[in-house]
C-alpha cells in the first residue's frame, strides 16, 4: 500500500512550482525546470523516508514564498537551500508529532533561519528546531500561541 | 462485503482521492501532509464505510458500481444510520438489563458501552473497537469492527438477557453463589454458569 500512495503522487504541480518564478524574480531568484524536477523527486523521496504521505499540492510552494526574500538565498544556492529546507520540514513535522500546522512550523523556521542561525541551515535543524521541537514533545500543545504569550 | 472484499473492488486511485479529501478534514487544511500511520488509518475509514455501501441495497449486486466517492458517501451515512439503530437497541436493553450483581457485567453494559457510543468517532475512525469488551461471550465474530462489533455484543447481551429473565432472580443468584461465592467479582459468563449441570 506505502508504494501505491507514493506512486500516486505525480509531479503535476512542477507548472506551479514555474510559477512561483513570476514573483521570486524580483528578489533575483528563479528555478529551472530541472531544478524543479530535482525539487519533486527529493520531495518524493523525504516523504518516504519520513513515513509521511501529501495528498495536496505539497509545501514546497509555501517554502519558496516565504523565504524567497531572505537575506542568505541567493540565485547560487536557492535550489539547494529549499530543498534542504524541504527535507528540514518534513522531519520537523514529525518531530513535532504533528502538533504544528504547516504555516506555523514556517515561520518558525522562517524566523530562526534569518535570526539565530544567520542562514545557517545545519544549525537550524541541529539546534534551533531541535529545541524547538523538543518544548512542542514536553508541551503538547499549539505551539505558536504559547510561544507568542511568553514574547509579549 | 468487508474491506478486504472492498480493497479489490477498487483500485488505489480510486480510493486516494477521497482518502485526500479525509485527510483534509482531519488537519482542517492546515496541514499538506500527514504520517504513514494516519493515512493508513483513513484509509481503513473509507475502506470501512464502503463496505457498508451495500447494505443500503444500492448495489453492487446490480453490477453498477458507484465512484468511490460516491459509494463512501452512502456508505457513510448507513454507519451513521447504524449508529443510531444500535443506540436504540442499547437504550432498549438497558430498560431490563440485570447484571445480577456481577461486577464486570455492570460495568461494561452499563458504564463501557455508553462510553464506545460517546467517543465512536464514524468520520476518521470507524473501524476502532474502543472498548475491550471485557465481559466475555463466547461465539461472537471476532473479525467484525467498530459499531458492526457493537451490535453483535448488544444482540448477544439481549439475548442473554433474555435467557437468564426465564428464572427467578433468586434462583439465578443462588445458582451463581453455588458456582462461586464471590462471583460478583469474577470474570465470567453468567449464561455459562445457568446451563451447567
Amino acid at each position: 500500500m506505502e508504494q501505491d500512495f507514493y506512486s500516486v503522487i505525480s509531479a503535476q504541480n512542477q507548472q506551479e512550482l514555474l510559477k512561483t518564478n513570476e514573483y521570486t524574480c524580483n528578489f533575483g531568484l528563479s528555478l529551472t525546470k530541472q531544478d524543479v524536477a530535482e525539487l519533486m523527486n527529493r520531495r518524493k523521496e523525504c516523504l518516504m523516508e519520513q513515513q509521511r504521505v501529501e495528498f495536496g499540492k505539497g509545501v514546497l510552494e509555501k517554502l519558496v514564498y516565504s523565504f524567497c526574500d531572505s537575506d542568505y538565498i541567493y540565485q547560487e544556492n536557492y535550489a539547494e537551500t529549499l530543498a534542504r529546507l524541504q527535507d528540514i520540514f518534513y522531519l520537523y513535522k514529525n518531530e513535532s508529532m504533528d502538533e504544528l500546522t504547516d504555516d506555523e512550523l514556517i515561520d518558525v523556521m522562517r524566523e530562526a533561519f534569518d535570526g539565530e542561525c544567520q542562514g545557517s541551515l545545519e544549525y537550524l535543524e541541529e539546534t534551533c528546531l531541535e529545541k524547538f521541537a523538543r518544548e512542542i514533545r514536553c508541551n503538547t500543545r499549539k505551539f505558536i500561541g504559547r510561544y507568542k504569550r511568553r514574547d509579549e | 462485503m468487508n474491506k478486504s472484499e472492498v480493497a479489490k473492488l477498487y483500485s488505489m486511485e480510486e480510493l486516494i482521492p477521497t482518502v485526500g479529501k479525509l485527510a483534509e478534514q482531519f488537519t482542517s487544511k492546515e496541514s499538506s501532509s500527514v504520517t504513514y500511520e494516519r493515512a493508513s488509518q483513513l484509509m481503513e475509514a473509507v475502506l470501512y464505510c464502503i463496505a457498508h455501501f451495500d447494505s443500503e441495497k444500492t448495489a453492487v449486486t446490480t453490477g453498477a458500481l458507484p465512484p468511490a466517492a460516491e459509494a463512501y458517501r452512502i456508505g457513510y451515512e448507513a454507519v451513521i444510520k447504524k449508529v443510531s439503530v444500535v443506540l436504540e437497541k442499547y437504550n432498549r436493553l438497558m430498560t431490563f438489563f440485570d447484571s445480577y450483581g456481577n461486577w464486570n457485567y455492570r460495568d461494561t453494559v452499563e458504564k463501557a458501552i455508553p462510553g464506545f457510543f460517546l467517543y465512536y468517532d464514524v468520520k476518521f475512525a470507524p473501524m476502532e473497537n474502543g472498548i475491550t469488551y471485557d465481559y466475555p461471550i463466547l461465539g461472537l465474530d471476532t473479525s467484525l469492527e467498530g459499531i458492526d462489533r457493537m451490535e453483535q455484543y448488544i444482540d448477544a447481551i439481549w439475548q442473554e438477557q433474555q435467557y437468564l429473565r426465564e428464572f427467578p432472580r433468586e434462583y439465578v443468584i443462588d445458582k451463581l453463589l453455588s458456582f462461586h461465592p464471590r462471583y460478583e467479582r469474577e470474570y465470567f459468563n453468567l449464561r455459562e454458569i445457568m446451563e451447567l449441570k
